[in-house]
């Protein structure tokens, strides 16, 4: 088994995972814009099967359908450029790990060759491991210095910074919009995220004493999650019987600013989830994996040479 | 067939190896005999360890064996790559070549409607469409639907190839590498800081300081780099060497002459050789300058380089139709800066007493190595039903092999306990010079006396000195 097929998964997924959501948009936008032409098209026909039909009316109609296509024109033109800038985000990074193959099985390529690309493997892991961390700056500092910036994710976690950020301040709007951008993927994953938003929303509207707007909240938004989140709901609704700083154990809890924390740790992961990224970075299993393998255990204890004897094998 | 045979007959004795029926053990060393003579040297090596009985042992060195042979399935990175590639070439046609199709197809329909409503535009004011008219609009309106679900049906088949794609990523790679290791170790902010550290110490001997200044500052973290003097001249010259500028590297090989030459190192003549090579590589004009070069630098080398030197000279005689096109064209190649590159690194840490690589490099390139050992053995863990066997969460369940560099000290495993030396169990040696852990020693003890269990030497416990490999 070679290093590149245990450790690169990820590489590979990621821009995979991109590149799939962004032919599913296209494919909406390309749906959505037909059935448009064909609604305008239909409307033609209806118009022409009367008598007597005006030769303004229809031209006018058509003018209109004329501009519809080429909305749909710029709108397919888009996305599929889209579409091949992901599939050579892919190709550029199954070239890299190609590198490393052809490294390892050629013999005429020197050694070298191939720890400069250990090297680059280093970096792309330590960015990871920047970026799962949160230190941003950091990670973008070291893809830019060593021109790794196609082979790294840093997109993703940008995305996942700003709805990081926002959550922090405890606004919920952008983290709402990243579960509607991903809709259909997270009821796949059997996402809670937009549910805990929302319970979180009810929970901030019932510490500021708006009990009123909490219960509409409540009516408007809840009914989604009933069949599953049943026992949830209730719980969260009796917080309305609860002055804020009630002392009742679940209750109390449930005022816990550090609520938002959890939040932010869930989105993460859901995010990880989303892109198939594993819970744990390549990083850290690696540095795991690196610590137990090398022989570590027992190595230079402090030297006191009073004791200090040499090995020498007994030759009998 | 041979090699599905061989795995069926492990199979069998790993399953009986509960009991070890030895009969069955030697019989697929005999089979294995006839595949991997290397294999049945193995196999009898354990067969002879049989008297020890320790089953647990045995059955582990099966492991060992039966994961190495599943390694030589042929599916290998190049191959993974390749069959990835094919998929992805695929896919980029494709999507080429529907984003040429679409274009065409519609620029083709508005064309036609834009004509249409430009026809009608210019009829008179209150015109009544003609029943030819009617018919002609129809028929477009017709054109018009069929044409774009045509095209709606196209780009949505592209998801077959493209879940392929995917699917074949899963396949051919592993996406649960994280299965062999514990979760949360790295999770307490000492360790946190620990690793960042580390990390900055790394990315400074790479003289990657702005990286580990970035870092330093998002994490509010002090890091004083001690050894940044030693490294500062290092980064710089390489930093030359990447780009092609040998001036430096040249300046510091001749500085440390003697030293490079104590350690037996080849760097010096290697830069003057790329040197002249560069020069040659220049054309017939730097001829001169090439020879004269030559004549300057390379006498000292005379004794030690004097087939290269040969060789080198050789070259002068293609300048005019190119080397490249000469017999000597493999001597001018990308490689050699990159080998220069790498044997600058090598030997002028040596000199500077530095290891090469620092302690992040070497334990994620440890890792790296380890990894598919690891998902290897307990793949095959899983498929043998033993997965219970890795339950002691402080050991490998195998030793991995991560080369000759990755050496660094003997391990001292205790005779009489089977053990592994560790800090608490450290090695001793007796007065008459045998080793064993301190454990066993402790064990041999009757009062503060002891028996030698090799040579009958008595002896005090206390006389015992602890050994440092």
């Amino acid at each position: 088994m070679a290093d590149i097929k245990s450790l690169e998964h990820p590489t590979l997924k990621v821009p995979y995972e991109i590149l799939n959501k962004k032919f599913r948009i296209t494919q909406k936008n390309i749906d959505r814009e037909i059935s448009h032409i064909q609604a305008a098209s239909s409307e033609i026909e209806n118009s022409l099967s009367q008598q007597n039909v005006k030769a303004r009316d229809i031209s006018s109609l058509l003018g209109g359908m004329a501009e519809k296509l080429q909305v749909l024109k710029r709108k397919a033109e888009e996305g599929i450029s889209e579409e091949l800038s992901s599939s050579n985000v892919c190709k550029k990074r199954l070239d890299h790990l190609k590198e490393h193959a052809e490294a390892v099985t050629n013999p005429d390529v020197s050694l070298g060759v191939l720890n400069q690309w250990k090297r680059k493997r280093l970096d792309r892991m330590v960015v990871e491991y920047f970026l799962r961390n949160g230190y941003y700056n950091a990670a973008i500092t070291l893809a830019e210095r060593s021109g790794i910036k196609d082979l790294t994710n840093i997109d993703i976690f940008m995305t996942s910074r700003d709805v990081e950020k926002s959550l922090a301040n405890h606004e919920t709007l952008k983290c709402l919009a990243w579960c509607h951008d991903n809709k259909s993927k997270l009821r796949k994953l059997k996402s809670n995220m937009e549910f805990n938003i929302r319970l979180q929303e009810f929970i901030e509207l019932v510490r500021v004493d708006k009990r009123m707007d909490a219960i509409k909240h409540a009516r408007k938004y809840f009914g989604n999650f009933e069949d599953e989140h049943l026992p949830q709901i209730q719980r969260v609704m009796a917080l309305l019987a609860f002055p804020v700083d009630t002392q009742l154990s679940p209750y109390k809890s449930l005022f816990n600013e550090s609520r938002w924390d959890t939040l932010i740790e869930e989105f993460r992961q859901e995010n990880y989830r989303l892109f198939q990224l594993a819970s744990q970075s390549v990083f850290a299993v690696a540095l795991q994996a690196g610590l137990s393998a090398l022989k570590t255990p027992y190595p230079f204890i402090t030297l006191n040479l009073k004791h200090y004897i040499h090995f020498e094998p007994i030759l009998k | 067939m041979l090699l599905k045979k061989k795995d069926c007959d492990i199979n069998a004795v790993l399953k009986t190896a509960d009991f070890i029926d030895i009969k069955a053990v030697l019989k697929t060393a005999d089979i294995i005999l006839q595949i991997w003579h290397w294999y049945a040297f193995l196999f009898v090596q354990i067969c002879q360890s049989v008297e020890c009985n320790d089953i647990f042992c045995l059955s582990k060195k099966f492991l060992v064996m039966s994961s190495k042979l599943e390694s030589f399935s042929p599916s290998s990175g190049m191959d993974a790559c390749r069959s990835l590639e094919r998929e992805l070439d695929k896919l980029l046609s494709k999507f080429g070549g529907i984003n040429d199709h679409a274009g065409r197809v519609l620029a083709e329909l508005i064309g036609h409607v834009k004509g249409l409503q430009q026809e009608l535009n210019n009829a008179p004011e209150d015109h009544v469409l003609t029943n030819l008219q009617v018919n002609l609009i129809m028929d477009t309106m017709k054109k018009v639907k069929e044409t774009l679900s045509r095209l709606a049906t196209e780009h949505r088949e592209l998801h077959s190839s493209l879940s392929k794609f995917g699917k074949l990523i899963d396949r051919m790679f592993i996406a649960d590498y994280s299965s062999t290791s514990r979760s949360n170790i790295f999770n307490t902010p000492e360790k946190i800081n620990l690793i960042n550290k580390v990390i900055c110490q790394h990315f400074h001997r790479q003289g990657m300081h702005d990286v580990a200044e970035a870092l330093c500052k998002e994490t509010d973290m002090q890091y004083e780099f001690s050894e940044k003097e030693s490294f500062k001249e290092l980064n710089h010259i390489l930093d030359c060497l990447q780009n092609k500028d040998l001036e430096p590297a040249l300046a510091w090989a001749t500085v440390h002459s003697c030293s490079l030459e104590d350690i037996n190192s080849t760097l010096e003549f290697k830069l003057h050789r790329l040197k002249y090579i560069d020069l040659l590589s220049k054309g017939i004009n730097y001829q001169t300058e090439a020879i004269s070069y030559a004549r300057s630098h390379f006498r000292k080398f005379a004794q030690k380089h004097v087939s290269d030197i040969q060789m080198l000279m050789g070259m002068l005689l293609f300048i005019p139709n190119g080397i490249s096109s000469s017999p000597y064209s493999s001597y001018i190649n990308e490689g050699l800066w990159v080998d220069i590159y790498e044997l600058f690194t090598r030997d002028a840490c040596q000199l500077l007493g530095i290891s090469v690589n620092s302690p992040l490099a070497t334990c994620l390139n440890a890792g790296c190595a380890a990894i598919p050992a690891l998902l290897n053995i307990k793949q095959v863990m899983m498929q043998r039903q033993v997965s219970g066997m890795w339950n002691g969460k402080d050991e490998l369940p195998i030793e991995i092999d991560l080369g000759q560099e990755s050496k660094y000290h003997s391990m001292f495993a205790c005779p009489i306990l089977r053990q592994q030396s560790s800090k608490n169990n450290p090695p001793m040696r007796l007065v008459c010079g045998h080793v064993i852990s301190r454990d066993a020693l402790n064990k041999l003890c009757s009062g503060n006396k002891m028996k030698c269990p090799y040579c009958p030497v008595e002896q005090s416990p206390l006389d015992a000195r602890s050994v440092i490999f």
